[in-house]
């Protein structure tokens, strides 16, 4: 066997073990390395930046399922930071039906950590005053429609089955004319239905956390303004970890940046393999050539 | 709280969506109680001439431009529907579009002179304007008109579908409505899309009733019949019994037991799910990415400059690489999702138009 066939022969195991070692790595060895930022993900963040303190609230749809928490989560949790350190009220909600246990995993982390540094009482974080979280529902563009009339008329209860009235922050939020941004975190389709309905209807500002994969979609929206700002992939999380991190919002950078490194390193190892698969096939494919000439 | 809005509106708000509703259920009911032509005519008439008051109530009322030349208009689309109908097509949509465009290419002549205009003159050139089009109907115009007897249709005109089946008239009258109550919101046309949205929330929901009451039919099935791999439907209708049991018993606090087999069991299994997806795609991209032709090898090189780009440490590589990679995503890929989303979009409008209009039927479960 000729050296480009083995390249091209290479046993499918040695792949995937250099790929589990690869993953694994960059959360034993430490390495921060500066992230770039890119514009639509620094255009989300100073939207954030430039909403008053205790006014409007951030609406958060948490739409991603555990499948697509490594990119999502960390977008979340960064989001989360940045919004309750700027003093900015948050209201959770969901239209993918596997999101809720994740949307409450990330409130909850955000505001220990938040409490666990509060120095007095009025730092630390009320369920229901500044922030809530209202659950599932079905039939979302009908929801989402709805809710530019009222907020309660779609959702009569939150999540843990309180009264929606027996909020204060609901009490001031009653529709999109209380609200500054819907950041819509997803791993499918999900915002360009906010942008068709809730956005041309009632002129509602639309933000995004997308996968990887969903990002590229939505360039032509972040292009036309329809989509104030974007997060694109576990890129997008890191990005925001790190302006979240930057402008003292928070002490520690999130899973995003270790997870950054971890699928650098798998990017590197997938060209790597796609090289060599295109060199070994270019040499056979010469020869193959060359023989059929003599 | 709906009913108390509905309450709070104006008088007239309330007759008028008292009598949005009577419409329908009298054009739906009609197929079934199938009344005669006399009230049928009646009502038309009722309407028809409740739509001229409207416009009355517009023009002079809101306005406050008294006119004259509503009789021309009136003319102008009635003939103008009529003759559309006769040389496009006995079908009334297309004697609704002609008496729309006729109507509004005499508005544009009218308008062009009578908004420059006002008090007397204005009603004195209006007079005018509705003369015009009837010494035209009845002088040059008579061959086509027919003058003082007028044109007659020989059949009656049929609609886009057959206006006696309850089940499309009401998808049409539903469309037609959802499609005026998403632009005009008048207080009656909020609270009517207020009640059709719960109705969506409360049929998307039953929706995923029958999708539950299907996966359990089909494990149940299987676990009968002892198909291939049958323990797992045990495993799956378990799993989905224990959690329902567990979150509506206990509670879905952030500190409940749901929340930790959420937590600490299915959100690990999906992702872990997910994760074997790497492992396939590194060793398919290994095995079948190849710059075979010139499309594949501009695909291989746009990847490879994306990936290194959004790399952190792709900007070390080469300094160009980062603004390189956002390049390709802000022009070539954009320039293709742009022809994708519009492409989509007139698709949308145009099946949409077909499903209103009663054209495409397959949503009626294979009738065609």
């Amino acid at each position: 066997m000729k050296w480009y066939d083995r390249i091209t022969t290479i046993d499918r195991r040695i792949i995937y073990i250099l790929l589990t070692v690869l993953v694994i790595l960059p959360f034993f060895v430490n390495v921060t390395i500066p992230q770039k930022i890119m514009p639509q993900t620094q255009r989300l963040f100073d939207f954030i930046e430039s909403i008053p303190p205790n006014d409007k609230a951030v609406m958060i749809s948490f739409d991603y399922s555990p499948q697509t928490m490594p990119e999502c989560h960390p977008m979340a949790q960064a989001l989360l930071k940045h919004c309750f350190a700027r003093g900015i009220p948050v209201i959770g909600l969901s239209f993918e039906p596997e999101a809720p246990g994740l949307a409450v995993d990330a409130l909850t982390r955000v505001v220990h950590e938040i409490d666990s540094l509060a120095t007095s009482p009025q730092d630390s974080l009320i369920y229901g005053v500044n922030y809530a979280y209202l659950g599932w529902k079905s039939g979302r563009i009908a929801a989402q429609l709805d809710m530019g009339e009222s907020i309660a008329g779609v959702y009569p209860r939150d999540y843990f089955g309180n009264p929606i009235d027996s909020l204060p922050l609901m009490r001031k939020v009653r529709n999109y004319k209380n609200v500054a941004i819907v950041v819509i975190l997803a791993s499918a389709d999900y915002p360009i239905d906010w942008i068709r309905y809730p956005q041309t209807r009632y002129g509602v500002k639309v933000g995004a956390g997308l996968t990887a994969v969903m990002a590229p979609q939505y360039y032509p929206f972040v292009q036309t303004g329809q989509v104030s700002g974007l997060m694109s992939g576990m890129k997008g999380a890191a990005e925001y970890e790190n302006l979240v991190l930057k402008h003292g919002y928070a002490r520690t950078l999130g899973t995003a940046e270790t997870g950054m490194n971890s699928q650098s390193m798998i990017h590197i190892l997938i060209m790597v393999f796609i090289l060599l698969g295109n060199v070994g096939y270019l040499f056979s494919r010469r020869r193959q050539k060359k023989g059929k000439h003599e | 709280m709906t009913r108390s809005r509905l309450l709070h509106l104006p008088w007239e708000d309330r007759i008028f969506a008292i009598v949005i509703v009577a419409v329908i259920i009298f054009g739906a009911s009609q197929s079934v109680l199938d009344f005669s032509p006399f009230y049928l005519n009646f009502v038309s008439n009722i309407l028809i001439f409740s739509i001229a008051a409207l416009s009355y109530n517009l023009l002079h009322g809101y306005t406050g431009l008294i006119s004259l030349g509503s009789a021309g208009f009136y003319m102008v689309g009635a003939y103008g529907g009529a003759l559309a109908m006769q040389s496009l097509g006995n079908n009334f949509g297309i004697g609704l579009l002609g008496a729309l465009g006729m109507s509004a290419a005499f508005s544009l002549i009218v308008g062009s002179v009578a908004t420059r205009i006002r008090g007397v003159y204005f009603l004195l050139i209006t007079f005018a304007f509705s003369m015009l089009p009837w010494l035209l109907i009845k002088g040059p115009l008579r061959d086509i008109t027919g003058g003082h007897t007028g044109m007659h249709l020989r059949i009656v005109p049929s609609f886009f579908f057959d206006i006696g089946d309850s089940s499309l008239f009401l998808f049409f009258t539903m469309g037609i409505l959802m499609m005026i109550q998403f632009f005009i919101p008048h207080p009656v046309s909020l609270e009517f899309s207020s009640v059709i949205y719960k109705w969506i929330i409360v049929l998307m929901a039953f929706a995923l009733v029958l999708a539950i009451g299907n996966l359990i039919r089909h494990h149940t099935n299987k676990i009968r019949r002892k198909k291939e791999d049958w323990p797992y439907s045990i495993v799956t209708l378990t799993g989905m019994v224990v959690m329902a049991i567990i979150g509506l018993v206990w509670g879905v606090d952030p500190d409940s037991l749901y929340q930790s087999i959420y937590l600490n069991v299915m959100a690990p299994l999906g992702a872990t799910m997910f994760a074997i997806l790497a492992y396939y795609m590194a060793s398919a991209a290994y095995r079948a990415f190849r710059a075979r032709s010139l499309e594949a090898t501009l695909l291989l090189a746009s990847a490879f400059i994306v990936m290194i780009g959004f790399m952190p440490f792709g900007q070390y590589i080469h300094p160009k690489f980062p603004a390189f990679a956002e390049w390709v995503m802000k022009v070539p890929n954009m320039a293709s999702q742009r022809g994708i989303l519009l492409g989509v979009a007139f698709g949308s409008i145009a099946t949409a138009l077909k499903i209103i209009l009663g054209i495409e039927r397959s949503w009626l479960g294979g009738k065609e």
